[in-house]
């Protein structure tokens, strides 16, 4: 790997004195974030439709407990998403029309279910393949999350008032039906006193052994329940946390610009520097010379790689110090991070390089790779279905926007990660094959 | 064996053929140069002499033929063009071919040794944009010596080189063939194949001639002149040169 190295080396050392070029390496980072953060921070909370589909209202009762799902999903205005009630037929064409980053249904039956405590609901939330619907449903888990808790809650409850029922007695309901306990505790006085009456008139010793295993058993019994009131709910929610929330910006929101920048700049950085790159070296008549025995063609590849690589990681220190100062969370996953900038690098510099050996000259590849990245930068903002879709999923800006979302704010980045990171590295693949393969035209 | 007196065949090309897509431009060439030996390729322009030096060095494969001669760093390519970094100064330009060539001892120093023998000293940190373009061809062909090959292949080295470096970069390829390198150079100039020991002549893709470059002088070259326009100003070799030309049906 050293004349890769060399190569990349100097590949740097000429770009370094390349005064624009330079400068627009620092500027440019920066002109994206605020681009990018603009864009996406002044569009506001986004949006999401409610739907509530059981004709029963949606106010559960568990044991004494009752409460609204509507109130638990309003809540969802706290963690910055605006919630709007619609009909089914205009969520879902809200959501079509891009109008709403995601729709949450309640099916009929759900409230039912629930108030039988015998069995869970599901509830439906649906969004849009785009950046934001990413955003917005990581946000819902965290409301769905909230009327779990609630619901187990109430369960917990209800459940600890039947064991007390159980022991001391009283009136329950189950489905709907009320039953009149005697409890336990009654019980081990009842047989007590039965027992002590026995014992005064003279009873056989076995028939008051008998009592005495049952009195005992009463009593264990309404002990062991008393005991199992506590494990109930430690069972339940064995960690629990309290979230405040402090007022200030949607850090989330900066984590999806993030994402979205770092995946731009690389297509534009890697793709159009790296193939004037290689393209110049032709045009010096000096790919030619290294070429013939002094590199082979993988070698002037890989330093092209290389050079990639590093322009990205540098570019997107830039970025990063931009966003990261807003987006403190985003340190903690740095060196996850830097893989992925790599990764990506890597098919954008290939892209590039193949642009490169395809055309005549720099200015031809400088031109190329700014009209093949340019189009590919707002498709992969709003994100596309269909064919389109399956073509973006092809080219590096959209896969990369997944990747560093899922490793800038994904609790478990991992399965997007090795989807995205295996889908990089394979179409990258392609293009570096190609070009290494077409190198020596360029001599 | 001393280089100086190794007479053997250091390059063997035989029956090459290559094109570029349906265009043929070289049809069964034949070349051989000697250990030590200095040969000029002249020919018309788009006669196919970059074609054969390319083929020759192992940068284009032949469509037919076999080439067998010295190969990676043992072979020294100076291509047209420049064929050198602009934004890296002289001396980051040699340092850097050195270290590719993996040349034994300090990459500096035989950058330093190279800009002496192409008297590029007061040029040693201006960078490659800013010289001129004879300039730059003698740098370009300070890369090509670097290493001391034993077969240095150089596309009109002297384009651009005024006239009192042209000579010394002759003297210092003459000094290398002493030394047992073989040199083969493109030129469209007689002055400059005056130089060589033997010159070859491709037209059309094939050896119109290979010899020596007096014997290409045309005996009736007086009778040529009289008859008058262009030809009146060329010398024998160049009428002689001439006439193969056209006997190949070049235009």
């Amino acid at each position: 790997m050293i004349k890769p190295l060399l190569l990349a080396r100097k590949d740097v050392r000429m770009l370094a004195r390349t005064r624009g070029l330079l400068a627009l390496l620092v500027l440019y980072p920066l002109v994206v974030a605020l681009i990018v953060g603009g864009v996406l921070l002044d569009q506001g909370p986004p949006t999401i439709a409610f739907v509530n589909e059981d004709l029963t209202g949606d106010a559960v009762k568990i044991g004494d407990s009752e409460f609204r799902i509507s109130d638990y999903v309003k809540q969802a205005e706290k963690n910055g998403v605006d919630v709007i009630e619609m009909s089914r037929e205009h969520a879902e064409r809200a959501l079509d029309d891009g109008q709403v980053a995601g729709v949450l249904v309640i099916p009929g039956g759900t409230v039912a279910k629930l108030n039988t405590q015998l069995s869970g609901a599901d509830l439906k939330f649906m969004v849009g393949d785009n950046p934001l619907g990413s955003v917005v449903a990581q946000r819902m888990k965290g409301v769905i999350y909230n009327i779990n808790l609630r619901i187990s809650d109430a369960l917990i409850d209800a459940n600890r008032d039947y064991l007390d029922k159980l022991v001391s007695g009283g009136e329950v309901s189950v489905e709907g039906e009320d039953f009149d306990l005697y409890g336990l505790s009654p019980i081990e006085e009842d047989l007590q006193e039965a027992r002590d009456q026995l014992e005064e008139s003279g009873a056989d010793e076995d028939l008051l052994d008998r009592l005495d295993r049952a009195i005992e058993f009463a009593h264990d019994a309404g002990s062991a329940i008393g005991l199992a009131d506590n494990a109930l709910e430690a069972t339940a929610a064995p960690v629990r946390i309290k979230v405040e929330r402090a007022e200030g910006k949607s850090p989330l929101l900066t984590a999806q610009a993030l994402g979205f920048a770092l995946a731009v700049s690389i297509a534009f950085v890697c793709v159009v520097l790296v193939g004037a790159s290689l393209a110049a070296e032709k045009d010096d008549a000096v790919l030619g010379r290294l070429l013939r025995g002094l590199a082979r063609p993988w070698q002037v590849m890989a330093g092209k790689l290389m050079l990639g690589a590093l322009l990205a990681v540098v570019f997107c220190a830039g970025l990063f110090v931009v966003f990261g100062v807003l987006e403190p969370q985003a340190w903690t996953r740095l060196p996850l991070l830097l893989g992925a900038v790599i990764v990506s690098s890597l098919v954008c510099s290939a892209i590039g390089a193949l642009i490169a050996v395809l055309v005549r000259d720099a200015r031809t590849a400088t031109l190329v790779g700014i009209l093949l990245v340019l189009p590919l930068a707002p498709l992969a903002l709003v994100g596309t279905d269909g064919l389109v879709g399956a073509i973006e999923h092809l080219l590096p800006v959209a896969p990369s926007r997944e990747l560093f979302n899922a490793v800038l704010f994904e609790t478990n980045p991992w399965d997007v990660v090795v989807e995205q990171g295996t889908r990089l590295l394979l179409i990258a693949a392609a293009p570096a094959i190609v070009a290494t393969r077409m190198l020596r035209r360029l001599a | 064996m001393d280089p100086a007196t190794d007479t053997t065949a250091r390059l063997t090309a035989t029956g090459i053929v290559r094109g570029y897509g349906r265009r043929e431009v070289l049809r069964g060439v034949d070349v051989r140069i000697d250990a030590g030996e200095v040969v000029a390729l002249l020919g018309p322009n788009g006669s196919g002499k970059t074609t054969l030096m390319k083929v020759l060095v192992g940068l284009l494969p032949p469509r037919a033929g076999r080439v067998d001669g010295p190969r990676g760093a043992r072979a020294g390519w100076v291509p047209q063009g420049g064929a050198t970094y602009a934004r890296l100064t002289v001396r980051e330009n040699l340092e850097l071919f050195a270290r590719l060539l993996k040349l034994p001892g300090s990459a500096r120093e035989h950058a330093v040794e190279a800009i002496r023998r192409g008297d590029l000293q007061p040029w040693t940190d201006t960078p490659g944009a800013d010289l001129s373009g004879g300039l730059r061809q003698r740098l370009n062909v300070a890369v090509g010596l670097l290493g001391d090959p034993e077969l240095l292949v150089l596309d009109e080295p002297t384009t651009g080189v005024d006239l009192v470096h042209r000579t010394a970069m002759f003297r210092v390829l003459r000094d290398r063939a002493r030394a047992g390198t073989s040199v083969l150079y493109s030129t469209h100039s007689i002055e400059d194949a005056s130089v060589a020991d033997r010159v070859i002549v491709v037209v059309e893709g094939r050896i119109a001639y290979a010899g020596t470059l007096e014997a290409l002088a045309v005996s009736d070259a007086d009778a040529v002149r009289e008859r008058g326009g262009h030809l009146a100003e060329l010398d024998a070799v160049s009428l002689g040169l001439l006439r193969l030309w056209h006997a190949e049906g070049a235009s």
